[in-house]
C-alpha cells in the first residue's frame, strides 16, 4: 500500500495534503468519490476499500490532495495493518484530518475520532454522515453540541445524497490552511498524557449519551427483519442459492446477445484494417501476423470477457454495496472454520465465479494472512465467466440427454453438479493447505453487519465497471496481443510439411491420452493462457490445420468436427474436469504473485489445481479404460 | 482486564448464554490477547451494554448488537466474554481527570 504522495503532487506549489479516515461502512467512500469524481486512481483492484485512494478536488481556485484511508475502527499500534496509515498521519505529510461518522454508530465512531485528535499534530474535522438514517433508526445527533463537547468542528452531510459535500470540501480547504494551535478548545491534543484505550472508550460513550436524544424511531427493526429472511435456516440458505442462480441467469442471458454483436462489429473492424493494409501495399505475412494473430486474438478476448463481467459484477457490487455479502459470510462461517479457514472465503469463492483475478485480491478483505492464503491459493478452484461458455457447450454437446425440457435440465443438472464438486474441493483444499503448508492457529473473527443501504447507481457503476471489469479487461489484453502474435506464427510456420503447433500437439500427444485427452486439447489448455474463453477456438483451430481463430459456425458443426477426432464420452468428461482444475489464466497468476506474496506463491496456485484436475482425469480415464476399453 | 474478587465479577455468564433478543452489560473479556485488542479498539469496555442480535443458521457465529453497530464473533471466542445482568459500577470519564471511577 502505497502512503507517500507522488513527488509531483508535492512539486506544485506544495499542494495541500487532506486525509479522509472513518470506521469501515460510514460512507466514506461515497464521500471521496463524490468530492474527488473521477480524479482518482485506485492503483489497485478494491475488494473493498482496503487499499489506498488518492484523488484531487478543486476549492476556491485550489487544489488539494485527498487521501482515502481504508476503512479502520481504531489506529492503535498493535493494529499492524493499521500501521502504515498511522505512520503518514504522523509523518506531517498531512494538512488535515477529515473522520468520517455515521450518525447512527457515533458511540463507537467516536472512538476512533477522539484516537486521531489525540496523535495528529494537525488539525481534526469531524464529517457527520447518514443523520436522516440515524433519525429513523431512533438517535437524533445534535451536531451542534457535538463540536463543543469534542473542541473541533463538526460538519454533517448527507454523502449519498450528495448533500452537504460543497461544506465538507470548503472545511477541508480552509482547515487544511492551519494548524493544531488553531484548535484551541480540542478536548485531546498529542502534548496530553495518552489515554488507555478503555479511558477513550468511556469518554466517546459519555460525549455521545451528551450529544444524542432518542427519537420515535426503531433502532433496528426493518435491519431486523431483513436479517430474520437473509439468515434464517431454511431461507437464509434457499435465498443465497436462488440469488446465485438468478445473478448466473442473467448473466449468462445478457452476455450472449452482447458477445455476438461485438464480434460482429470487430469483424467488420478486421476486414476494411485488411483491405486497408493491402492497400497500402503490406505483405501478406505482415497483415497475417496483426491482424490474424495480435487483432482476432485480443478482440475476440474482449468480446467474450467483457459482457459477462460487466453484467456479474453489476450484480455482485450491488449485492456488496446494499449489505448483503457480510451476512453470507455469517451464514457460512462455520463450515470454514472447519477447515481453519474464514467465511469471507465464500464471498471470495462468489467474486471467483465471475473472475479469478477479481476474486484473488478481494482476498483483502480477509483480515488473517494465513486465511487469507488459503483463499487466494484456492480461489481458481472456482469456475470464472470465462470457462462456464465452454463447460456449457461441453455438456450441451456430450452429457445432455433428450430433447426440450429434459435436455434443459440434464444440462442445468450437470452444471450444478460441477458447481458442486468445486466447491467440496475448495473446502478439501483449504483444509488440506491449512494441514500442511499454511499452519497455524484459527484467527480471531470478527465481522460487522452493516446497515443495509440502497446503493448510488453511479457509485456501483465506477466500482463494478470502472475498478473491477475494465481493470481486468487491460490486464487481459496486455497478455492476449502478444498471445496472438505467438499463436499465429506457430499456426504458420511450417516444418516441413506440419506446423509448429501440429508438432508441438503431437509431442504432447503421449501425457494427453494418459489424462484421457489428447495433444492438441493439452495444447490448447497451455495457449489458451490469457482467457479460457478462447480454449474452444484455439482446439479447433488447431484440428483443422487451420492458420487462424475462426468463427464456430454452429455448435454442432463442432460436435462434428470432435467426434472425427476420436472424441467420447469419456474425453468431454475428462475436459470437462480439467477445464474446472488446471492452471489459472495469466491475469489470475499476476494476482496471485502481488496478493500472494511472490512468485512462490503464485507457483504454488498454478501447481494446487492442476495437480487436482490431473489426478481426476486420470482416475477418470483409468476407470473408464478398464470398464470399457 | 483484572479479575477482582468483588460481587459484580461472581454473577458473570458468557456471552454465549445470552439468547437472542437477551441483553446484558460487558464484564470481561478472557479472550486471546490479539482478539482482546481488537474488542477494545471497538469499544467492548466493562460496563457496554450488549445485546445478542442474531444467530447463524449452522449455529456458529453470533451477532451481538453493542454501540449502535452489530459485530459477529465466532462461539469458541464469545464463550471467553462475559456479562452480567446489572450495569454494575459507573463507567464515565470525561477525558481530564486521571482516573476512570469504577464502583462495585
Amino acid at each position: 500500500m502505497n502512503m507517500m504522495v507522488e513527488a509531483k503532487d508535492r512539486a506544485q506549489a506544495r499542494e495541500r495534503v487532506i486525509a479522509l479516515a472513518g470506521n469501515p461502512n460510514v460512507g466514506k467512500s461515497t464521500l471521496f468519490n463524490a468530492l474527488t469524481g473521477l480524479h482518482q486512481h485506485t492503483g489497485n483492484w478494491t475488494g473493498k476499500t482496503v487499499s489506498c485512494a488518492t484523488g484531487h478536488f478543486r476549492h476556491a481556485g485550489r487544489r488539494y490532495t485527498l487521501v482515502d484511508l481504508p476503512g479502520t475502527y481504531s489506529m492503535t499500534p498493535h493494529a499492524a495493518e493499521e500501521g502504515q496509515a498511522r505512520d503518514f498521519l504522523c509523518s506531517g505529510e498531512v494538512d488535515t484530518i477529515g473522520v468520517v461518522c455515521d450518525a447512527g454508530a457515533l458511540e463507537r465512531n467516536l472512538i476512533l475520532v477522539l484516537q486521531l485528535m489525540q496523535m495528529s499534530h494537525c488539525p481534526v474535522v469531524v464529517i457527520l454522515n447518514f443523520q436522516r438514517e440515524a433519525k429513523r433508526r431512533g438517535v437524533d445527533v445534535n451536531a451542534g453540541q457535538l463540536a463543543s463537547a469534542l473542541g473541533v468542528p463538526v460538519v454533517e452531510t448527507e454523502a449519498r445524497e450528495g448533500e452537504g459535500v460543497e461544506e465538507v470540501a470548503s472545511l477541508l480547504a480552509a482547515w487544511s490552511g492551519k494548524a493544531l494551535q488553531d484548535q484551541q478548545e480540542r478536548l485531546l491534543r498529542p502534548e496530553q498524557r495518552e489515554n488507555t484505550p478503555e479511558q477513550l472508550a468511556a469518554l466517546a460513550t459519555t460525549i455521545a449519551a451528551k450529544v444524542s436524544e432518542e427519537t420515535q424511531g426503531n433502532k433496528r427493526a426493518r435491519d431486523a427483519r431483513w436479517d430474520r429472511l437473509l439468515t434464517g435456516k431454511w431461507t437464509g440458505f434457499a435465498l443465497m442459492l436462488a440469488m446465485l442462480g438468478l445473478i448466473f441467469w442473467l448473466t449468462m442471458a445478457g452476455a450472449n446477445g452482447l458477445s455476438d454483436a461485438m464480434m460482429t462489429l470487430f469483424s467488420r473492424c478486421e476486414a476494411w484494417l485488411a483491405s486497408a493494409l493491402t492497400g497500402v501495399g503490406a505483405p501478406p505475412w505482415l497483415t497475417g501476423a496483426l491482424l490474424f494473430g495480435v487483432f482476432r486474438t485480443s478482440t475476440w478476448v474482449i468480446s467474450v470477457m467483457l459482457p459477462p463481467m460487466i453484467i456479474f459484477f453489476l450484480l455482485f457490487t450491488f449485492l456488496e454495496d446494499v449489505g448483503y455479502l457480510p451476512r453470507v459470510a455469517f451464514c457460512l462461517d462455520r463450515t470454514f472454520c472447519r477447515c481453519h479457514a474464514c467465511g469471507k472465503q465464500a464471498l471470495t469463492m462468489c467474486m471467483g465465479l465471475g473472475c479469478n483475478a477479481v476474486g484473488v485480491t478481494g482476498c483483502r478483505i480477509i483480515d488473517s494472512p494465513r486465511e487469507r492464503r488459503i483463499a487466494i491459493l484456492t480461489n481458481s478452484l472456482m469456475p470464472c465467466n470465462g470457462r462456464f461458455p465452454t463447460l456449457i457447450a461441453l455438456i450441451g454437446l456430450f452429457l445432455a440427454t433428450g430433447s426440450g425440457m429434459v435436455r434443459t435440465l440434464t444440462s442445468a443438472f450437470s452444471l450444478t453438479l460441477a458447481l458442486v464438486l468445486c466447491v467440496a474441493i475448495t473446502f478439501g483444499a483449504s483444509r488440506l493447505l491449512s494441514a500442511t503448508l499454511l499452519r497455524g492457529e484459527a484467527s480471531s473473527f470478527v465481522l460487522e453487519l452493516p446497515p443495509y443501504r440502497m446503493p448510488r447507481v453511479g457509485e456501483l457503476i465506477v466500482r463494478s465497471v470502472w475498478n473491477r471489469t475494465l481493470f481486468v479487461l487491460g490486464r487481459a489484453l496486455a497478455v492476449a496481443a502478444p498471445a496472438g502474435l505467438a499463436l499465429w506464427l506457430l499456426a504458420n510456420i511450417h516444418l516441413g510439411e506440419v506446423s509448429l503447433l501440429a508438432l508441438i500437439a503431437t509431442a504432447l500427444d503421449p501425457i494427453g491420452r494418459v489424462l484421457g485427452m489428447d495433444g492438441v486439447i493439452l495444447l490448447a489448455f497451455v495457449l489458451s493462457l490469457p482467457a479460457n474463453e478462447i480454449f474452444i477456438p484455439i482446439m479447433i483451430m488447431i484440428y483443422r490445420a487451420g492458420g487462424t481463430l475462426e468463427p464456430l459456425g454452429s455448435l454442432m458443426g463442432v460436435k462434428d468436427i470432435l467426434v472425427s477426432q476420436g472424441w467420447t464420452v469419456t474425453t468431454a468428461i475428462c475436459v470437462l474436469l480439467f477445464m474446472l482444475f488446471h492452471w489459472p489464466c495469466a491475469t489470475t497468476i499476476q494476482a496471485l504473485r502481488r496478493e500472494g506474496g511472490g512468485l512462490r506463491w503464485a507457483l504454488i496456485g498454478c501447481l494446487l489445481p492442476t495437480l487436482i484436475g490431473a489426478i481426476l482425469c486420470l482416475a477418470v480415464a483409468t476407470v473408464s479404460h478398464l470398464v470399457g476399453g | 482486564m483484572q479479575q477482582r474478587t468483588d460481587p459484580y465479577n461472581e454473577k458473570k455468564r458468557p456471552l454465549t448464554k445470552l439468547s437472542e433478543g437477551e441483553g446484558g452489560w460487558l464484564c470481561t473479556i478472557e479472550t486471546t490477547h490479539p482478539l482482546y485488542e481488537r474488542l477494545i479498539d471497538l469499544g467492548w469496555t466493562r460496563g457496554t451494554p450488549i445485546r445478542c442480535e442474531l444467530v447463524s443458521p449452522l449455529g456458529d457465529p453470533i451477532a451481538y448488537a453493542i454501540r449502535g453497530g452489530v459485530i459477529a464473533l465466532r462461539r469458541q471466542d464469545a464463550r471467553e466474554i462475559f456479562v452480567n445482568d446489572e450495569k454494575g459500577g459507573g463507567n464515565e470519564y470525561d477525558g481530564r481527570s486521571e482516573r476512570q471511577s469504577t464502583g462495585a
